[in-house]
């Protein structure tokens, strides 16, 4: 950004993003070590875990551009290989997270040289991501090795930090938060990058970039294996924290959707989209829920529909869209760079 | 294992078929038209299905209302997709997914508000009576349900080809703007396929209301894998594709719940959506529309 002459920091909407994004992540931090209800401690590590998922997600689903329907095969991934690692092999759970990452990466490459090769985009794309999740799930169900449709117990003894297990839940609250706190400087980095650029050319019009010497293929595989592989590991840090999972938890497809109702509804493009999207989304669901009674209950699921429904069709482009056109009048007079912040931007829609 | 269980596999299956035809002719229409990947498409099944047992508790035989659900159903249909989905139709694809997702689950928590969520059954007199020779058995509410369903798809097919709506629906999958542009009301055309594609999925739900349990997940967790596999197979929005799709899946369901077990019956059409996506992307009729 040699020839943008920003005189101002924060009159960059990524920058100005990133600041209140982590900001907002410190204030959770230190409010957090106030509380004392395990229940809250309990929502508040959900909603950080879910607000990481849906900042990794934008990376490939927002910045790319592509319909990464079924996000969910990764964090399952990430969730049961920590899951069978720890303990059937007794291997430490913070090298399992790196492992995590490296094999959801793995199969976030694996999934895009399949579909890309094969010229599978948008809808087909999407209906394959679905269905590769769905497929993984009845795998699980049916392998005996893996627990079955019982799942993996994890059992906690005494609190210590090398082997990630906490008797209390406020340790929980600061690992998971520093974990978004990455994953939101890795989208920022994303879009500051070549990268960022790259995704933001393909995602405007694939076939000009292609002609603009854009290897487009290539550019969106690097953003599927990035979201891919941060999604193994916060699956693999939930298995540790939930210290219990089973086939039809972690490849939900309902839970898939919620994942992704916070990018969503708070902007696919931008960085505070996900992460307070999620922050403010996740918690609600989880006071209905308790409210309610049951995950089951069926004025929850009406509600829980409408807003996903009714949201969608208010926000299009999410609240971040808002946010950020009043950030354009507060900063009009500076010049204007980044990537993923443009004006309505209409990629996904159709041509 | 005999010739006569594996026969038998693939008659159930075909019969099976037959309904999952009618499931996916409808979700093609709608995809062929608006271009929309509709997941909501199982719940007017189970919707269907709901409708006809509680017809029947009142008094009336489920095939005979099965015209009323798909009237009624249709035209909720139709006003669902100007409420929710015809406002989206320029965002981006991601939402439209989104909406249905929504509009899904706010069907199933109606349903069970409504109907409870344990299983409910239709039990005719005849149930499990059977048409039976050798070692092959047809139960004849099975039977019923795919002649019907064939009459049904047969008429369906009609309507597309000699109606003057069903010509518009034809012209506006096959190029919107033309058809815009030769004075077709798209966006009533809109309204009429989603509210027809409704309609067929809930008559085929009314259909097998006697042959299965009901309750409100029942639409998500049996037909909507299976109904994709199928539309994709025979080419997203091409009509006849789906129900040919629709008897082949029925019959490869068959002998894969035969020889895998029901446990993998679901990952037999998991593995067959997967293997169809990579390998027939453009379906059996080669990306051809209607």
């Amino acid at each position: 950004m040699k020839h943008v002459t920003n005189k101002n920091f924060f009159s960059d909407w990524a920058n100005w993003q990133v600041v209140v994004a982590l900001g907002f992540v410190l204030v959770c931090g230190v409010g957090g070590s106030f509380v004392d209800s395990d229940y809250l401690l309990q929502i508040m590590v959900l909603a950080a875990i879910y607000a990481a998922i849906g900042t990794a997600w934008s990376i490939a689903g927002g910045l790319s551009g592509l319909l990464l329907l079924g996000y969910i095969s990764f964090f399952g991934a990430g969730a049961y290989l920590d899951g069978l690692l720890f303990t059937k092999a007794g291997i430490n759970p913070w090298l399992c997270i790196v492992l995590s990452f490296f094999s959801a990466a793995l199969l976030a490459w694996l999934i895009s040289m399949l579909t890309l090769r094969f010229g599978l985009t948008e809808d087909y794309f999407a209906m394959f991501t679905v269905a590769l999740s769905q497929v993984f799930k009845y795998i699980l169900l049916n392998w005996d090795y893996a627990g079955g449709a019982t799942g993996i117990y994890l059992t906690v003894v005494k609190d210590d930090f090398w082997t990630l297990s906490f008797i209390d839940r406020k340790p929980y609250l600061y690992i998971a938060l520093v974990m978004l706190a990455a994953v939101i400087l890795t989208n920022y980095a994303v879009q500051k990058s070549r990268l960022g650029y790259y995704l933001a050319a393909v995602r405007e019009n694939d076939q000009a970039a292609e002609a603009l010497g854009i290897n487009v293929r290539k550019v969106k595989t690097q953003s599927m294996i990035l979201s891919g592989g941060i999604a193994g590991s916060i699956g693999a840090f939930y298995t540790q924290f939930a210290t219990f999972i089973d086939p039809k938890q972690v490849f939900s497809l309902a839970t898939n959707f919620e994942m992704l109702l916070g990018p969503v509804l708070g902007g696919r493009l931008s960085i505070i989209g996900p992460v307070f999207g999620a922050s403010f989304l996740k918690p609600t669901q989880d006071f209905l829920r308790g409210w309610m009674g049951g995950e089951a209950d069926a004025v929850y699921l009406i509600l829980y529909g409408a807003v996903l429904a009714v949201g969608i069709l208010f926000l299009p482009y999410g609240a971040a869209h808002y946010v950020q056109r009043w950030h354009r009048k507060r900063y009009a007079t500076s010049a204007q760079s980044g990537t993923g912040n443009d004006k309505g931007d209409l990629t996904g829609a159709r041509k | 294992m005999t010739l006569e269980v594996v026969f038998q596999a693939v008659l159930l299956g075909l019969l099976q078929g037959g309904v999952y035809a009618l499931v996916a002719c409808g979700l093609t229409l709608i995809y062929g038209v608006m271009k929309i990947v509709n997941f909501a498409h199982a719940e007017f099944l189970t919707l269907g299905m709901y409708l006809a047992i509680s017809a029947f508790q009142l008094g009336a035989s489920p095939y005979l209302v099965a015209v009323f659900i798909f009237a009624a159903v249709a035209f909720l249909g139709a006003g669902l997709q100007r409420v929710l989905i015809r406002p989206a139709l320029q965002h981006p694809q991601i939402n439209q997914m989104l909406i249905t997702i929504g509009l899904s689950t706010m069907m199933i928590g109606t349903m069970q508000l409504i109907w409870g969520p344990n299983n409910q059954v239709l039990t005719l007199a005849w149930s499990s009576a059977a048409l039976e020779f050798g070692d092959v058995r047809l139960t004849y509410v099975r039977l019923i349900s795919f002649a019907i369903a064939a009459i049904m798809a047969a008429a369906a097919w009609w309507f597309l080809k000699h109606t003057r709506t069903g010509m518009a629906m034809r012209a506006a999958s096959q190029n919107p703007l033309s058809a815009r542009l030769m004075g077709v009301d798209v966006m009533r055309v809109n309204m009429i396929t989603f509210g027809v594609g409704s309609g067929l999925a809930a008559l085929a739900g009314a259909l097998i209301a006697p042959a299965f349990f009901a309750n409100p997940t029942f639409g998500t967790d049996y037909f909507i894998l299976s109904a994709f596999v199928i539309v994709v197979l025979g080419t997203m929005g091409n009509f006849a594709g789906a129900l040919i799709g629709g008897l082949i899946i029925g019959v490869a369901e068959g002998l894969g719940g035969l020889f895998f077990g029901p446990a993998l019956r679901q990952l037999v059409s998991l593995l067959l959506f997967v293997v169809v996506l990579l390998f027939l992307p453009r379906g059996l009729f080669k990306g051809k529309v209607s």
